[in-house]
Order: structure tokens, then sequence, then C-alpha cells
């Protein structure tokens, strides 16, 4: 009895865990000239080890909050890091007064408005929540 | 009454409204980093000097030299313009707060920066974030390499990023003048650093990583010789050149009463003075003393690592011009894996202290200023919340030679919780 209930709950954790691995889609704004972005573009952006598009345009980052399902699969899959290791990359980046961390917004609602309105701006969201108010330059 | 309580609600939704605006413009910005550790000190030789690890120096529990608090405030002023300030708070300087970073920062172009300010001197590979223990897997940076006793200096420095291909890099140059209490092996003195002249390359591609840096500074020190120091030491020389082993016994003894509560380079520098009038030669005094005396410092650091895998290797060369402080060699060596959250790491560092040839070497040796020391490393680290590291760490540290003596070695047992938010 008690080896079936730690079998069924095993399978739903691993079930949560393939579903918790969404796809991640990279928005820009419909106005943004970039149509593709390779991953490493996109990280040196988020990164803060670049400010501008391939294209030369203006580039601020604005990340999902920290936490977050899509911060930790966009971490994973185009960061290369886990989210412990990106904190501990920004923590040398912010006490040497180096950079500042991405702009930070708490819902795939709120990431839509604000990059559609903005075309210096790149975000991400789960891809499902894609819609024709953004762009998507990458996905993974 | 009304009317006010209205007011009031709609100052409060005003600069409920602001705030919210300043996270998404990143206008002020307030950043905190906190570390508290606990240690134990076990000297292997209960007979002997217990040796002196990074201010730890009896075998009770310590609970305050670990601990640092920080608080980091940045302000956007305009487009290319910002003022960080960064104060920190130390638990191994009882708790003074001392302004670590304050700096106005100008974007001349989007590749280059321009600091002025109280800034850190670029010396090591973590010299920037010395101390945030949570951007590093230690406890505390290994003391045998991270050895200089000051880490800021006030002046102006410049950056500038570059890429080339897959290559990242930053060159920065830095120029100041640092003047500030300095404490030399746990005694505080005056002092006044200044030209300090320096650039650090950085180059980084993919997971490798390699760093070259330069620094040079002109060193003043209020060092005094002590009139009773130098007299027992003028008698211990006489009588060491006479051979007349009873009296060199009590000349010895003489001196280990007149350096009691004299701070160590005065005692180097009374005795450097004592030795001079015994024996007649001059101008020794000139070769000791710490006025506008240069300091040229070399640091090379190769790094990699791949998200599970790490390596640290650096490797840094001080030289002085004053024959007081004797030139240093020192390096480490350190690997870490990451299993999840735990990352796993060792560590082996060695510092070595070089003689000047000659008279003066002579001199050196006779003051006893010769050091060598090895120490292991074995740690692990648990990031177990976001933002929080726990931390635990076993050191072996041997003080092959102390003060021209074998010294002895020591156990170090710490546990550390980082933070930053």
């Amino acid at each position: 009895m008690k080896y079936t209930k730690i079998i069924a709950s095993t399978i739903l954790l691993a079930t949560i865990a393939v579903s918790a691995n969404a796809e991640i889609a990279v928005i820009v704004s419909r106005d943004n000239q970039n149509a593709k972005m390779d991953q490493d573009s996109i990280a040196r952006i988020f990164l803060g080890k670049s400010s501008s598009f391939p294209n030369d345009a203006d580039a601020t980052a604005v990340d999902m909050k920290k936490g977050s399902d899509e911060h930790n699969e966009f971490t994973e899959s185009f960061l290369d890091k886990t989210p412990n290791q990106l904190a501990t990359y920004w923590s040398r980046l912010i006490f040497t007064g180096r950079a500042r961390p991405n702009k930070e917004v708490s819902s795939a609602a709120e990431m839509k408005k604000i990059i559609a309105k903005n075309a210096n701006m790149i975000g991400y969201i789960d891809a499902s929540d894609v819609d024709n108010s953004v762009r998507v330059v990458a996905k993974q | 009454m009304m009317k006010k309580f209205s007011a009031s609600a709609v100052m409060i939704g005003l600069l409920g409204s602001a705030s919210i605006a300043n996270a998404v413009d990143d206008d002020l910005n307030i950043y905190g980093f906190l570390s508290v550790g606990a240690t134990v000190l076990d000297n292997e030789d209960s007979d002997k000097e217990s040796v002196t690890l990074d201010g730890f120096n009896d075998d009770a529990g310590n609970f305050k030299q670990d601990t640092v608090f920080g608080l980091q405030i940045t302000k956007q002023i305009n487009d290319k313009t910002s003022a960080t300030g960064q104060l920190v708070s130390r638990g191994n300087s009882n708790y003074e707060t001392e302004s670590a970073w304050a700096f106005v920062s100008y974007a001349v172009d989007s590749d280059t920066d321009v600091r002025m300010g109280r800034l850190r001197i670029p010396f090591f590979y973590y010299s920037e974030f010395l101390e945030v223990g949570y951007a590093y897997n230690w406890v505390r940076t290994p003391s045998d390499v991270y050895s200089i006793p000051f880490s800021s200096f006030d002046g102006i420095d410049i950056t500038h990023r570059f890429s080339a291909g897959k290559f990242d890099g930053s060159i920065k140059a830095n120029y100041g003048r640092f003047s500030e209490e300095i404490d030399v092996f746990g005694d505080d003195y005056n002092s006044d650093l200044q030209n300090v002249l320096g650039a650090a390359l950085t180059l980084n591609r993919g997971d490798f990583g390699f760093r070259l840096a330069v620094q040079q500074a002109d060193l003043n020190f209020d060092t005094d010789v002590n009139a009773d120091v130098q007299t027992a030491y003028e008698g211990l020389v006489t009588a060491t050149l006479a051979g007349d082993a009873a009296q060199v016994q009590t000349e010895l003894g003489n001196v280990d009463l007149a350096i009691e509560d004299v701070r160590g380079l005065d005692v180097a520098m009374s005795a450097v003075a004592g030795y001079e009038s015994a024996t007649g030669i001059t101008g020794l005094s000139d070769d000791f003393n710490l006025d506008n005396k240069k300091a040229t410092f070399f640091d090379t650091a190769f790094t990699y690592n791949n998200g599970n895998y790490g390596l640290v290797i650096e490797a840094v060369s001080i030289e002085y011009e004053s024959a007081l402080l004797l030139d240093t060699q020192s390096y480490l060596i350190s690997g870490s894996k990451r299993f999840g959250d735990v990352t796993y790491h060792a560590t082996y560092s060695t510092a070595k202290d070089e003689l000047d040839s000659g008279v003066v070497g002579q001199g050196q040796d006779f003051l006893k200023l010769e050091g060598e020391d090895i120490s292991t490393i074995l740690g692990a680290r648990y990031d177990y919340a976001p933002g929080t590291a726990i931390k635990f760490e076993i050191e072996h540290h041997d003080e092959k030679i102390h003060y021209s003596e074998p010294g002895n070695s020591a156990m170090l047992y710490s546990v550390a919780v980082d933070m930053i938010f």
C-alpha cells in the first residue's frame, strides 16, 4: 500500500517536472527591426554584457520575477545557468557598481504590455502566452 | 478631519505609484549583503605561539571575525551619470562602518565608464567583491594570496569594455591616493599611499577567463624609533659581536622587556637604529624605512567554469623597495564541482618571502622578518534558498617559517551564512 503511494507520487512529480519544462518565447515589440536572434546575442543582453540588438539599436532586457517558472526556464535554457548561478553572477556586477539588474515584471500580461510599447526592450514569456501584440525572435 | 485623511490616502497612493515607477525605471536602487560565521581554531602544538590566520589567533570559538554587513545605494542621475555608495561594517574591525565604495560614474560611451571617488584597487581577481561572500565559494578569500591589509583608494578609474570575435574583455586603469590607518600584523599605522597607479586586463572566452593586473604605490608609514628598544638592540648586537654568550642571553631578556607594547614595525626600525649605533654602519635606516618607498604588485589569474566544474589559478608577486617589507611570491589553485545546489571545493595556497641579498638581507634575517605559509582548504557551499548560501569549511594552515623560525600549524573550522538582498 505504502509502496503504491510512493510510486504514484513519484509519477506525479515526474509529470509536474515535465510540464514545468515549458517552451519559452523571447519577444520584442512589433516595431523592433530584428527578425530573429540567436541564443548568444540574447544571453549577452540579459547578462548585461551588451546593450544593443544585433542591428546596433539600443537594447534593454526585461526579466520575469525571480522564482517564477518563466524566469527559471529562461535562465536554464537561454543563459545556461541555474538560477543560483545567475544570482551569484549578478552579485558580482551589482556590488562592484558595474551593472544594475534587469527590470522585472511579474506576469506575462505585464511583460507583453511593456514590450509592445518599447521598441528597445526585449523580454520573454511562456510560448503559450504569445499573442500578436508582440513578435517572437527565438523559442526553445 | 475627513479631508485630511483622504489627502494622506492620496499621498500614500502617489508614493506607492512613485515607488512602482522606480522599480520599473531603475531610478534608485538599494542592495545589501550580509555574512555571519562561526569558527574554531585548533593549534596543533599548544606549547607554541598560536598561528594568526585571518585575525583568528586563539582556540576559543569566534563568532565575530567573519561578520560583514554591507548596504549599497545606486542612483541613476541621468542617462550617462550614476552615483553609488556602499557602506560596509565588519566584525573584524569592531563594526566600524566604512565607505568601501562612494563614486560618481559617467558613461563616456556605451563601452567606456569613468568613475571618481572612493573605489577599490583592482589588485586581485576577487578584489572588487572581496566582502560579498555570496559571490564566491569560500567563507573568505585565501589569506596566503589575499594578504594586502587595505583594499580601497580615493581617485579615478576608467574602464573600457571590448569584444573581438568570441572574446569579451575589459581594460581598466586607475590613479589615486589612500591615506588612512592601516593594520599591519595587528598594529595600526598612519599611512599615506601616494601615486596608486595601475591597470587590469580581463579576457573571457566561453567558460575560460584570464586576468592580468599591475599596481604600484609610494608607501609612507609613520614608524617611530623607540629609544629603549634601540638601546636594548644595541646591547644585543654589541654582546653578539663580542661573542659573550652570557651577555647575549641577558640582552635578549632586555629586548623582550623593551619591545612589549611597541608596534611591530617600530620594533624593527628601532632594532635597525640599534644595529647601526652598535656597529657604526650607517645608511641602513634609509633602506629599511617606509618614507616614500615604492611597492609593485603583479597578479595573473586563470579561471574556468562550465557550470559544473570550476578552476581558479591565481599567482601574485609583490616587490617592496623598503627592506622592512619582504618581497613575496604567492599563488592559489582551487577546483570545484557542483552537484545540484551543493558545490564542493578544494584549494591549495602558499606564500613565500624572499630575503634581499647582501648586508640588507643579513639585516632582514637579524630582524627575523621571513615567513612562509602553506594552506589547504576543503569546503562545501549549499545554495539553500535564492540569494542565500550556507558554507562549511576546514582549513589547514601551516606556518612553515614564522618570523624566521619554524612556526605552528592549525586547523580552522568555519561555518558561514552569506546572503544578498
